[in-house]
C-alpha cells in the first residue's frame, strides 16, 4: 500500500517534470517533447488512477494534463506573455511537422522527436 | 438521431453559448470570485471543455476520470486564481443548465420522433461529465494542504 507521504512525493516529481517541460516549451525548445509528454501522460495516469482507488488525497495537487494550452492555466503557473506564445508554438510545431494535432499524436502513443522528425516508435 | 447529432448541435453553436454563460455568470448575485476576472480571464478553458463534452458524447463513452481532462484544467485554474468552491460549483451548474436548455429547445424544433430519447441520452452524458469535474474539484479544495479556503 502507498502511503501519503510517498504519494505526495510522487505528486510533486510529477509536478516538477511537468514544469521543467512546460518551461523547454516556453524556451521554444521543442526537441522530444512529445516523447516527454506520453511519459508524463503515463505518471499522470496512475496518480488519477492511485487517488480514484484508493484512500490518498491531493494534499499537493497535481497539474491537470491538458492537451490543449490555456492561457489562464499558464499564467497560474507563472508564465509570462511571451513564453505562453512560444508554448502555443509547440502545439502549431507539432501539427507543421507531424501533420496531426498534439492530442492525436500523444493518444496514439508514438513518440516523435518533433524537431527532427524521427520516430521511435510506442513506448 | 445519436449523441453524436448532440455533439453537433453543441459545437455549432460553442461561441454563442459561452456568450450566455458569460452573461448568466456576470449576473448571478450568488457568484463573487469571477469580478477580479477580465473576460478572458472568467471564458477560460470553457470552449475546450465544451469541445471535450462533444468528443465524450461522439465516443459514446462514460465520462470517468479518464476522459475529462479538459474540465480538470477548468476546475483546477478556478482554484489557482482563488475562486471559493461555491462559486465553481454555482458557474458549472450555470454552464450544465444552459447546454441543456439549449439542447432541448434545439431538439423540440426537430422533426426526429426519437428527439426525447436523445435527450436523455445526451443529458445523462453531460450530467456525468459536468458530475465527475465537480467530485474532482471537491478533491482539490477540500484535499490541498495549500488550500486556504
Amino acid at each position: 500500500m502507498i502511503r501519503q507521504e510517498d504519494f505526495d512525493k510522487f505528486v510533486t516529481n510529477y509536478n516538477n517534470d511537468y514544469f521543467y517541460l512546460l518551461t523547454r516549451a516556453s524556451r521554444g525548445s521543442y526537441d522530444c517533447l512529445i516523447s516527454s509528454f506520453i511519459v508524463l501522460r503515463d505518471l499522470y495516469d496512475v496518480i488519477i488512477k492511485l487517488h480514484e482507488t484508493t484512500h490518498l488525497e491531493y494534499s499537493i495537487v497535481p497539474y491537470p494534463l491538458t492537451f490543449r494550452a490555456s492561457e489562464p492555466f499558464l499564467k497560474s503557473l507563472g508564465f509570462d506573455d511571451q513564453q505562453i506564445q512560444l508554448i502555443y508554438g509547440f502545439l502549431k510545431h507539432v501539427k507543421n511537422t507531424q501533420g496531426k494535432e498534439f492530442e492525436e499524436c500523444v493518444e496514439e502513443g508514438v513518440a516523435f522527436c518533433a524537431t527532427a522528425g524521427t520516430t521511435h516508435g510506442p513506448t | 438521431m445519436a449523441q453524436p447529432d448532440a455533439a453537433t448541435l453543441i459545437e455549432e453553436n460553442i461561441g454563442h453559448l459561452v456568450e450566455i454563460w458569460v452573461k448568466a455568470v456576470r449576473s448571478d448575485r450568488t457568484i463573487k470570485s469571477d469580478s477580479d476576472l477580465s473576460e478572458g480571464g472568467l471564458i477560460d478553458h470553457v470552449p475546450v471543455l465544451l469541445e471535450e463534452i462533444c468528443g465524450v458524447l461522439r465516443s459514446g463513452e462514460r465520462p470517468s476520470i479518464e476522459n475529462i481532462h479538459e474540465a480538470r484544467v477548468h476546475a483546477y485554474t478556478r482554484f489557482r486564481q482563488g475562486y471559493r468552491a461555491r462559486d465553481l460549483v454555482r458557474e458549472t451548474s450555470l454552464l450544465r443548465m444552459l447546454i441543456l436548455d439549449y439542447l432541448s429547445k434545439s431538439l423540440v424544433n426537430g422533426s426526429e420522433h426519437s428527439v426525447m430519447e436523445l435527450f436523455i441520452a445526451a443529458s445523462r452524458t453531460i450530467n456525468l461529465y459536468i458530475d465527475e469535474e465537480l467530485r474532482y474539484a471537491v478533491s482539490i479544495y477540500m484535499e490541498s494542504s495549500s488550500a486556504s479556503r
